[in-house]
């Protein structure tokens, strides 16, 4: 075994890290602690607030505060219109039709705050596992297409981490149910996450999981039933206050969480109290809500997700009764009247054995784990959601690679001159299903140079699209008379340049004492955790060198120490072990030979 | 040409021994370095032939998938891991175009001719109208939306017509693996059904995509 490989699952709305230990995967967190990372960060005076922290700064500080980043990802300034409407934070256009996200005078790209929930996951774990980590399993909707795909792995490139593959959640999921239950035969996962719905049909036969279809929407998810009930909430308000003005960035987060946390209720009960409270505009509002007004919200939805379903199946040429076991993964999948949707369609029971929020995580966790060369007993065969392919005559799109191929892939086109001594030749990348490549998604425009000059229509130009096993396309050239390789320059349309990527990692060496604080800290508690066991081993000691008020001083400064440890700032945390160090010193003294207790004397970074 | 066994039978660089297949060695477990992509068939030592035993096509892609995939070489050296990329994407490509009836049936038809072209465009006298009548009659239906059944039945239709295309490249290509028939006229007329065919898939994917939007 090699360094270990975490797996990521990096959310709309939540986020978490899991790996494989000696008694099998799980995720990574502490003891009696939610290992759940919520993907939400607040840009304050004092930097970066990301995780649960954060959460209190969406209603105290919407337009600081960034969540369902996720939905940004990869995608341009046109894609996003509905975005724009309803997030609280300023989205802006940049260069290529990317988007940036304004807060205060700075601009930042989409992959540099997925990268600090990235940095967040990362530093979690390190200082609960107590070592470093450099590599990563990150997880995507499988109908991600390349340009989401390379934007994830560049947050990852940022947040410092070498993103060693990039799986599909749904197949993640699958990975972590079909070993844990060696099941045989063809599994569907249903997948209704924060921002995304992902429904994927594998074939577990021995040690080969395949995807054989996969269909879904990147933008249908939980998001969408708080926003549909924040709407009918925000119009019950209306009724009772006509003329509030209920728009502005913070009653608009208040009724998202009030959304948020009905949605959560009515889960588990058939109705729930709300309680709508905005003191600046004096709006005081109680409501009761039943789960049939909810789902008749969400009933459009649920539909949809049906009809994917449906297609699903059909690209693989399956009956609904040939699927062996249904399985669900997504925080909305929590939602009773999905699950009876689901089991309504499946005809059967859907399998919830494992946490439908850790599944995919863990799944990731088992991958990185393969990948760090800890088993090789299966093999992970991922699909391509939407076909790839150039702009043929009249703006029509002609496929190269079609969906659901098998990945890794690679397939070939023969192009050609069409004036005499041309040695150039511009080719337009699209991914999509549709006829015209209008509707389809630009991924770049291929410029082939170095051609021979010749006559027109003699060249030929053999274009190759390569996929990789994590679903991302690199294309060479050839020109088949001559020999000669034709080289290409990638414009992309909506990712990062490797240069842009540069700039940004250059750009972070800014925040290195922010980063030094935080290996600083993971380094401090596990110093604390091995003094608190060497005083703890050395206590019958105490009771004879040291009177009653040393030793509850000792007490209470672990107990300060211990906070301090919990926080964020390595430097008090260090003062506050210095002054441990020394109301311990007699009692070291007392113990000279023993080890640990002469350790303890030794404070970090004091040497 | 067209025969019950594969043609060749690579050698291991390595042990010497006879592969079942040129993309990897069962028998030193080495992935083999190759510079050019072998042929479809060959790869999982099946025979050229239309009527392949799909079974056996499904076993074989597992046994070598599972050994190239490029997971199993993110330690190896740069040549072994770019040969895994490589390979890994060759065998997939293979698979996918053997595992379906009319993509098998193209290979097999280029390998045939030797890359000798049949028009890829000329079609039989009167199916270029017939296929505007249908999909005319397609777009109506799909149109009124609330018409399911008939889209149904319209799909079960250009279903069985290609099942039925199918049944006569599979007599075609019998034709030519027995000697009975001109091979030129044979394969010209498997080209043509292969046109055909491409017009009645190109039916249902409209038929599809109009389900998932």
């Amino acid at each position: 075994m090699t360094e270990a490989i975490i797996g990521i699952d990096l959310g709309t709305t939540n986020s978490l890290a899991a790996m494989v230990f000696e008694e099998g995967p799980e995720v990574i967190g502490r003891a009696g602690e939610s290992p759940i990372i919520p993907s939400v960060l607040s840009k304050t005076s004092n930097g970066w607030i990301v995780g649960r922290e954060a959460l209190p700064y969406r209603t105290s500080a919407p337009s600081q505060t960034v969540y369902s980043v996720k939905r940004l990802m990869g995608r341009d300034i046109e894609e996003l219109e509905e975005e724009i409407q309803e997030l609280p934070y300023q989205i802006v256009a940049a260069q290529r039709k990317l988007v940036k996200i304004r807060l205060g005078d700075h601009e930042y790209t989409p992959q540099e705050l997925s990268a600090e929930i990235l940095k967040k996951v990362k530093t979690e774990s390190e200082s609960i596992l107590g070592y470093p980590i450099n590599k990563a399993v990150i997880t995507v909707p499988a109908y991600f297409d390349d340009a989401q795909r390379q934007a994830t792995r560049d947050a990852g490139k940022i947040a410092g981490l070498d993103v060693v593959r990039i799986i599909n959640e749904p197949t993640a999921a699958a990975i972590a149910y079909g070993l844990d239950e060696k099941k045989e035969g063809y599994v569907a996962v249903y997948d209704l996450g924060g921002g995304t719905f992902d429904i994927s049909i594998l074939r577990l036969s021995g040690k080969v999981f395949k995807v054989v279809a996969t269909c879904g929407n990147t933008h249908l998810g939980g998001d969408d039933f708080d926003r549909a009930l924040s709407i009918v909430l925000k119009e019950k308000v209306k009724q009772k206050y006509a003329r509030a003005d209920l728009n502005d960035p913070i009653s608009q987060q208040i009724f998202k969480q009030v959304a948020e946390n009905l949605k959560i209720q009515l889960s588990s009960s058939l109705e729930a109290d709300y309680q709508i409270e905005i003191p600046e505009k004096s709006i005081s509002y109680q409501g009761t809500f039943s789960t049939g007004e909810f789902d008749s919200l969400i009933k459009e939805s649920l539909d949809q997700t049906l009809s994917s379903c449906q297609q699903a199946l059909e690209d693989c040429h399956l009956d609904v009764s040939e699927i062996d076991e249904v399985v669900l993964v997504g925080g909305s999948t929590r939602i009773p009247s999905v699950r009876q949707y689901v089991e309504r369609f499946f005809q059967r029971k859907p399998n919830v054995a494992i946490d439908p929020y850790k599944v995919v995580a863990i799944g990731a966790g088992i991958q990185g784990h393969l990948l760090a060369g800890g088993r090789r007993d299966f093999v992970l065969l991922d699909v391509i959601p939407l076909a790839l392919g150039i702009e043929t005559l009249g703006g029509t799109f002609s496929k190269i690679i079609t969906q659901n191929t098998t990945i890794p892939t690679e397939a070939s086109e023969l192009f050609t001159t069409h004036v005499d001594n041309q040695t150039g030749i511009e080719i337009n990348l699209f991914q999509g299903e549709r006829e015209l490549v209008k509707d389809c998604r630009k991924l770049g425009q291929f410029k082939l140079r170095g051609i021979p000059p010749m006559q027109a229509g003699l060249p030929l130009v053999e274009v190759t699209l390569h996929v990789d096993a994590n679903g991302i396309l690199t294309v060479s050239a050839l020109e088949k008379r001559s020999g000669q390789k034709a080289s290409i320059e990638v414009v992309p349309f909506h990712g990062l340049t490797q240069y842009e990527i540069e700039q940004i990692m250059d750009d972070s060496y800014e925040h290195a004492l922010e980063d030094f604080n935080e290996r600083q800290l993971i380094e401090f508690r596990n110093t604390v955790e091995g003094v608190f066991q060497g005083i703890e081993k050395n206590w019958s000691t105490a009771e004879n060198v040291l009177s009653d008020s040393q030793r509850e001083a000792i007490r209470r400064q672990m107990k300060v120490v211990e906070e301090y440890s919990k926080g964020t700032d390595a430097q008090s945390l260090k003062e506050q072990m210095d002054i441990l160090g020394d109301l311990t010193r007699p009692l070291a003294d007392a113990a000279i030979g023993n080890a640990v207790l002469s350790e303890l004397q030794k404070s970090p970074a004091s040497s | 040409m067209i025969s019950k066994q594969p043609a060749s039978h690579p050698v291991c660089v390595g042990c010497q021994v006879t592969m079942a297949s040129p993309l990897f060695c069962f028998s030193c477990n080495s992935i083999q370095r190759l510079n050019a992509q072998p042929n479809f068939f060959e790869m999982f030592s099946l025979p050229y032939t239309y009527e392949l035993d799909l079974k056996q096509l499904e076993e074989r892609y597992e046994q070598l998938v599972i050994e190239l995939h490029p997971d199993f070489y993110a330690h190896s050296t740069g040549i072994d891991k770019r040969q895994s990329q490589e390979s890994s994407a060759w065998l997939n490509q293979a698979y996918t175009a053997l595992k379906e009836p009319l993509s098998r049936a193209e290979y097999l038809l280029e390998l045939l001719t030797h890359g000798k072209k049949f028009d890829q465009r000329r079609l039989p006298d009167g199916f270029l109208e017939e296929v505007f009548v249908l999909q005319e009659s397609l777009e109506d239906l799909l149109e009124d939306a609330g018409d399911a059944a008939s889209v149904e039945r319209f799909r079960l239709d250009i279903v069985q017509r290609l099942e039925q295309l199918q049944t006569q490249i599979s007599e075609q290509f019998s034709q030519i693996e027995q000697d009975t028939a001109d091979w030129d006229e044979s394969l010209e007329a498997i080209q043509l059904n292969l046109n055909v065919g491409r017009y009645l898939q190109r039916l249902l994917d409209r038929i599809s995509r109009s389900q998932q939007t």
